[in-house]
């Protein structure tokens, strides 16, 4: 599975606006909207999902990276959504640094697995050479669907 | 200094989330031990979380290695947090199948 599978490149969001982990949710949750993926009235309800996970444990997995995810029934498809935030956003994260580069993927309820190989991927790539130094510095939108494509090709095996 | 190494025979083709990687890497990072972790045909750091998390789509048994003074309690504390996730994840896994057979997207 390549980023370019999941991850919308509509989803992609170069600079969030969002200073709280719930509006960073609820930013790239609307891009999935707006990316004509998920029905509007269905947005707040899978934020809903992402945070009912994140209270059973953070998923600012360290090195200013998170990984939000949820399944949820109003989703069709595995789906991913990709955002940075130059001056970090506190998420509760393992290591209690701000993260910068946040993955988030939905899955349909019921389905078991989708996700797994998508934040199989995520892993991947995050630990090919300079990616994540490289991915918490850019914040044009062309400069990271550049990372991801590049790093894609890379990591294939 | 010991080596350990134990494998866990893992019934079905239960996965492995991203939270109990997440408590195998906290829980690895406090031991002296170096501590590896195989599933399928991925190796890697137990004390690593994006090392853990690339085991994620992986199935079959899981082999723990340990190296170290305290391999041996690492070992133990490490095949617990595992055994645990398994039961989880095999239960979320009849609980899906259960919503499927009932028809439910």
């Amino acid at each position: 599975m390549r980023l370019g599978d999941f991850i919308l490149e509509e989803s992609i969001i170069g600079e969030l606006k969002a200073a709280t982990k719930r509006e960073v949710l609820a930013e790239m949750v609307q891009s999935i909207v707006e990316a004509g993926c998920l029905e509007a009235d269905a947005a707040g309800s899978v934020v809903e999902a992402l945070m009912r996970r994140e209270e059973i444990g953070t998923t600012g997995i360290g090195h200013g990276v998170a990984i939000p995810h949820a399944k949820h029934r109003e989703v069709r498809r595995l789906l991913g959504a990709y955002a940075h935030s130059s001056a970090g956003v506190n998420y509760d994260s393992l290591d209690g640094q701000p993260v910068k580069s946040v993955f988030l993927i939905l899955w349909p309820d019921g389905v078991i697995g989708p996700h797994l190989e998508a934040i199989a991927q995520v892993s991947r790539v995050l630990k090919s050479g300079n990616f994540l130094d490289r991915l918490k510095g850019a914040s044009d939108k062309r400069e990271i669907v550049g990372l991801f494509s590049a790093t894609d090709k890379e990591t294939q095996s | 200094m010991s080596v350990c190494s134990v494998e866990l025979p893992i019934d079905g083709q239960a996965a492995l989330h991203l939270r109990p990687f997440q408590e195998i890497a906290e829980r690895a990072a406090q031991f002296q031990a170096t501590v590896t972790i195989s599933r399928g045909s991925k190796t890697g750091d137990a004390k690593s979380i994006f090392d853990m998390m690339e085991l994620a789509a992986q199935k079959g048994p899981v082999t723990l290695e340990a190296d170290g003074v305290d391999a041996n309690r690492a070992i133990r504390t490490l095949s617990r947090i595992i055994r645990k996730a398994v039961r989880k994840a095999l239960k979320e896994e009849r609980d899906a199948q259960r919503g499927r057979d009932r028809g439910a997207v």
